[in-house]
């Protein structure tokens, strides 16, 4: 069955069809042409999905586009300032070279912003732990970790 | 892979082996439909378990290797999309009382995404499947 | 110019600086476009019907269940691809010539688990993948062969019984004499059989190809993860019968390769057909399920009847070995790494003599496709293998035992063997700096303190090579009547109407930051700003800057992209040159460029911007001279040919890389007795890659290099049942390493300049498999020489198997 949903993305409401089944990130994808949430494998495993869903932290491939009807979504293209320049974490992946080809970006974005905003303590052990969930094949996340850790005021 | 199973059914062995003649009692049997006999005396039917998550429904065709007093023996080919299955299920029967005891043992074959991204379920799976589509079909019979 | 003035020009103001990358705010913002991003109108959705079965006999096809889902827009069979196409060009000669490789499953039989049987189109994903699914196909089985030791025997079933074999290449390898050496040495040391196993780089992007086929003017347009588009768009145009004029080859953001993607023509012949056929475009995403089954492994090799000869000194003076290189179902790049492993004979060593059976050999898996470190890093982990069982069983310490029988600082130019030239380097220094930062000492220290406890230390030393910008003359090697020699890269510098500097480069960027190292090396020579260069984000066949064997692969950008760019600038800088003389009254030769002004040297005030030379040379020509207006375009197209000769067929001799770049690994594991569970506590790398552009892109190569290799050796296995059945086709069954599985880096360099290339730079970024290397010598350290590894896969119930003492007598100390 298909029907129209209206999600606030990015502080934009949008409204369009989705099938019963369709996950979130495709209708993000393919329903509103969002850039944010990219696909990287079919099992929750890779995280290039991530985003913000009504304030939690969830990969998108994992969600229903039906149940977020009526919530709200926050994607990493939210996440630049207004003048459309780099947010301090944004600046610090560039800074630390925390990005190669860039793919998985925007999901590890998206979790090392929730869990700069989580309150837990910024070590090296709770960085890594907080984005095992998010793959990246190119950086080896040593300079992710960096560039999170200095986000924080930390200086790994 | 290597399964095995037993359980008791009230249906004779006599029942239970003229199960393959007709069609009747098996369409009778839940998780079959579309039952009907091919042109070279096969059962091929619609077999959806319900021991998976979500509806899967399979196209078996199921033939008669053999048949002996006390058991048979089967061999199954299914497929849904590009999942395939092949099953040898040896079955015996065993007088128990007033019952019949049910054993069988399967040699499983399974090709396509149901081995490569289903490995870690496949094999509970296929088991729960022929353990219940073959008490159903025992108290169908 | 010459060599040593660009190289004067290029490390002024950004060259050699670890520059922000120009890539990064877009990535950053969600801004990148990558494969499956960008809308277009009327687009159709591909899937594929897979094979199932690792080998049959397709029986029949039944469409029907398809064309009744909703949204269903057309197919493609097999057989329309027997007539529409040709087969694709086979690298190998007579007989393994005969296989028949095609977009969909060819001559009514599938090869592998997963091969495309049918392509189905849908107006949307899942009407595509629900038709796809509707699809029967009936097959009957046929026998099939998973293991390259069973295919090469007399009984196996044949992949491609046209061929009569499953060898696909099969040569003969003897430099120097093995056999007096042998016969000869103090010490010989023998093993059965060691086993590099299966997996791949494994991109997060998987392919997404979009081709748009314009019946108007009859061109394809391909738009995607193309590594060497120009390669793709010769493989495509024999495939379509279509000129290759008449196709444009396009990438834009492409989230990694690796090398895998070099073989994307293939899926994008099936989309190009189905796009002509239903007349709009059609874009083909790639599950992960897929990735994993087709888009390309590894090579797996079997090493076996392994000898090393020695001296009781500890010198090493040469191996020998017979290779069963397993390239899965279809020779797609393959055979080419039955030579390209001979980059690297020598490896890190000073050896004399090698004698090497290699043949590849056909089964019923996935094919093999380049991955990093491409065919060397089998070869260099048997030998960092040997040399590690060696010091183990002959009992010369490791460390001491490598420093005596690398290539010395002193030797290079060193000539291998085979007659490949080993450029420059300092192997003692950077082992002795990876040794510093893992503190070598303390873990020795570390090592004897907790015996007993339960857990137990390894150290472990990974000494690799990687060689980069190949001389593709070795080809002919593999087949004498290959029409290929020599390296070239393209590169397009230009100045707009405005002045703006414009560059673009024939190599294809998957993350490695062409357009920032571009940007840096033009600006130094052209005196303008770093933001002032744009450079062309991915590549564009219709740009004419790449040359056949553009793209990105082999490690060779540094060289060959930059070396392009370097002598395009240098053209550009000459027509500016010439505009300025005309104008300031000078000539061409006191002219210099700075501050973004063409001026005459010693004479700052006599200046012209390099707008107003833009602006004259497109908006009034009549100023200028007519020789000068008739020459100068601004727009200048230059490449970079890699000085190679063919190599010497006879003796397979010659030299087949232009640059070595080295990498020195050590690491200390900690492994737990009862679980087998090994853990990093210590990793360590020093890379030497010559003259640096942008050490902060190197060292990010390094890391992420690092970690394949580290994931490959712990936790990435493409393994098969016997049924032929890929058992890791998901990140679930397939562990890409987590940032929690890893520790942080210690990283060290050592700058050997390369004296072969433009600005000393080296081709790098595959890493050569160092941590593979390292972590099986780590894991041998721990275990003493009680069980001896001998696969370069160490998951825990191996290591508890090790530990037990497994493969202990598949090593033998002849004397």
């Amino acid at each position: 069955m298909t029907r129209d949903i209206t999600v606030t993305v990015d502080g934009k409401p949008e409204t369009a069809a989705a099938q019963d089944r369709t996950l979130l990130v495709h209708w993000l994808r393919d329903a509103l042409d969002k850039r944010g949430p990219k696909i990287g494998c079919d099992t929750g495993n890779c995280g290039a999905c991530t985003v913000r869903w009504d304030g939690t932290l969830v990969k998108s491939c994992m969600v229903l586009a039906v149940q977020a009807d009526g919530g709200t979504v926050e994607t990493a293209a939210s996440l630049s300032e207004e003048d459309g320049s780099l947010n301090p974490l944004q600046q610090s992946f560039k800074d630390h070279h925390a990005l190669q080809c860039g793919y998985c970006t925007s999901g590890m974005l998206m979790t090392a912003t929730d869990f700069l905003g989580s309150g837990e303590e910024v070590t090296e052990e709770t960085t890594r732990r907080a984005l095992k969930g998010n793959i990246c094949r190119c950086t080896g996340y040593h300079n992710i970790v960096c560039a999170v850790r200095a986000a924080a005021g930390e200086r790994p | 892979m290597k399964l095995t199973g037993r359980f008791e059914t009230t249906a004779s062995a006599a029942a239970l082996l003229s199960l393959h003649g007709g069609t009747d009692a098996l369409a009778a049997v839940p998780s079959l439909s579309e039952v009907r006999l091919d042109g070279s005396g096969a059962v091929r039917a619609v077999f959806t378990p319900r021991s998976t998550f979500v509806p899967m429904p399979f196209a078996v065709k199921v033939a008669v290797e053999r048949v002996e007093p006390a058991g048979a023996v089967l061999s199954v080919h299914g497929t849904r999309g590009p999942t395939t299955l092949d099953v040898l299920l040896r079955l015996e029967f065993a007088h128990s009382g007033m019952a019949t005891v049910v054993s069988w043992a399967a040699d499983v074959a399974v090709r396509g995404p149901g081995a490569t991204v289903g490995q870690r379920v496949v094999r509970d799976l296929v088991a729960a499947a022929l353990d219940e589509v073959l008490r159903d079909t025992a108290a169908a019979a | 110019m010459t060599t040593e003035q660009i190289a004067r020009t290029a490390t002024r103001r950004f060259t050699g600086k670890p520059m922000p990358r120009k890539e990064d705010d877009r990535l950053l913002k969600a801004q990148g476009e990558f494969g499956d991003d960008t809308p277009v109108a009327h687009l159709g959705y591909l899937a594929f019907v897979r094979s199932p079965y690792a080998h049959a006999r397709i029986t029949a096809i039944d469409v029907s269940a398809a064309e009744r889902v909703d949204g269903y827009l057309g197919c493609l069979l097999p057989e329309e691809v027997e007539t529409l196409t040709d087969p694709y060009m086979e690298l190998q000669g007579p007989p393994g010539d005969a296989e028949v490789d095609r977009c969909l499953a060819s001559g009514g039989t599938v090869r592998f688990s997963g091969e495309p049987v049918v392509a189905v189109a849908g107006d949307s994903r899942e009407a595509a993948r629900d038709a796809a699914a509707a699809v029967v196909v009936e097959y009957e089985p046929l026998p099939h062969v998973v293991d390259a030791r069973e295919a090469v025997r007399e009984d196996a079933p044949l992949v491609h019984p046209q061929i009569g074999s499953n060898i696909a290449f099969d040569t003969l390898y003897d430099w120097g004499d093995i056999e007096f050496a042998l016969e000869k040495a103090d010490h010989v040391v023998e093993v059965d059989e060691l086993h590099f196993h299966r997996f791949s780089s494994t991109p997060l992007e998987c392919s997404a190809i979009t081709v748009e086929y314009d019946a108007g003017v009859d061109t394809f347009t391909f738009t995607g993860g193309f590594a060497t588009p120009q390669l793709a768009t010769f493989n495509l145009a024999v495939a379509l019968r279509h000129p290759a004029n008449k196709l444009r080859v396009l990438s834009k953001d492409f989230g990694g390769s690796f090398g895998v993607k070099l073989n994307t023509h293939i899926p994008a012949t099936a989309a190009a057909l189905l796009s002509r056929k239903l007349g709009r475009p059609v874009r083909w995403t790639e599950t992960r399920s897929e990735q994993h089954l087709m888009g390309g492994h590894g090579n797996e090799r079997w090493f076996r009847n392994v000898k090393m000869a020695l001296q009781a000194d500890g010198t090493v003076l040469g191996l020998t070995y017979d290779a069963l290189d397993d390239v899965g179902a279809y020779t797609r790049y393959e055979p080419l790494g039955g030579v390209i492993w001979t980059q690297v004979a020598n490896a890190c060593y000073q050896l004399k003599h090698l004698k090497v059976r290699y043949r590849s050999v056909y089964t019923n898996k996935g094919p093999v496709h380049p991955n990093r470190g491409y065919s060397r890093m089998q070869h260099l982990w048997l030998v960092e293998r040997m040399m590690d069982i060696a010091a183990h069983r002959l009992g010369f310490d490791p460390v001491e035992f490598r420093l005596h029988n690398y290539v010395q600082p002193d030797q290079y130019p060193y000539t291998t063997v085979n007659g490949c030239v080993y450029d420059s380097g300092d192997l003692p220094l950077s082992l002795r700096k990876a040794l510093d930062l893992i503190d070598y000492p303390g873990a020795r220290r570390l090592q004897k303190e907790v015996a007993g406890t339960g857990k137990r230390i390894g150290i472990g030393i990974g000494s690799t090579l990687d060689s980069g910008t190949n001389n593709f003359g070795q080809a002919r090697l593999v087949n004498a009547h290959l029409p290929f020699g020599g390296n070239t890269e393209g590169g397009l510098v230009k100045l707009g109407a405005d002045g703006s500097v414009y560059a673009t480069t024939g190599g294809v960027a998957f993350g490695q930051g062409h357009e920032t190292t571009v940007a840096q090396v033009v600006a130094d020579m052209l005196g303008v700003g770093y933001d002032d260069v744009h450079v062309q984000r991915g590549s564009d066949s219709a740009l004419s800057a790449q040359t056949g064997f553009s793209g990105s692969y082999a490690s060779q950008f540094a060289v060959t992209g930059i070396g392009a760019i370097l002598n395009a600038t240098k053209r550009l800088i000459r027509e500016i040159s010439l505009v300025a003389a005309a104008t300031l009254g000078c000539t061409p030769e006191e002219i210099e460029l700075a501050d973004g002004t063409a001026r005459v040297a010693g004479d700052p005030g006599r200046a012209l911007p390099l707008a107003a030379v833009a602006g004259i040379v497109h908006f009034s020509p009549a100023d200028l001279p007519a020789d000068v207006a008739e020459e100068v375009g601004l727009v200048a197209r230059s490449v970079y040919r890699a000085p190679f000769e063919l190599p010497d067929l006879e003796r397979k001799y010659g030299n087949l890389t232009l640059t070595y770049a080295t990498q020195i690994h050590a690491c200390v594991v900690e492994i737990d007795e009862e679980t087998g569970h090994t853990k990093l506590l210590r990793y360590a790398m020093v890379d030497d890659c010559g003259t640096p552009i942008n050490p902060m892109v190197i060292e990010g190569q390094v890391h992420g290099a690092t970690v394949h290799g580290i994931s490959a050796a712990l936790f990435e296995h493409f393994a098969y049942d016997g049924d032929g059945q890929l058992a890791a086709g998901n990140f679930y069954d397939y562990h890409a390493a987590t940032a929690l599985d890893l520790p942080s880096f210690a990283y060290g360099n050592v700058v050997s300049p390369s004296p072969f290339t433009p600005i000393g730079a080296k081709g790098m970024g595959e890493g050569g498999g160092a941590p593979l290397h390292a972590l099986s010598a780590a894991i041998q350290d721990a275990l003493g020489d009680h069980g001896m590894v001998l696969e370069s896969f160490n998951p825990p119930e191996r290591v508890l198997a090790l530990l037990r003492g497994l493969d202990a007598e598949k090593v033998k100390v002849l004397r």
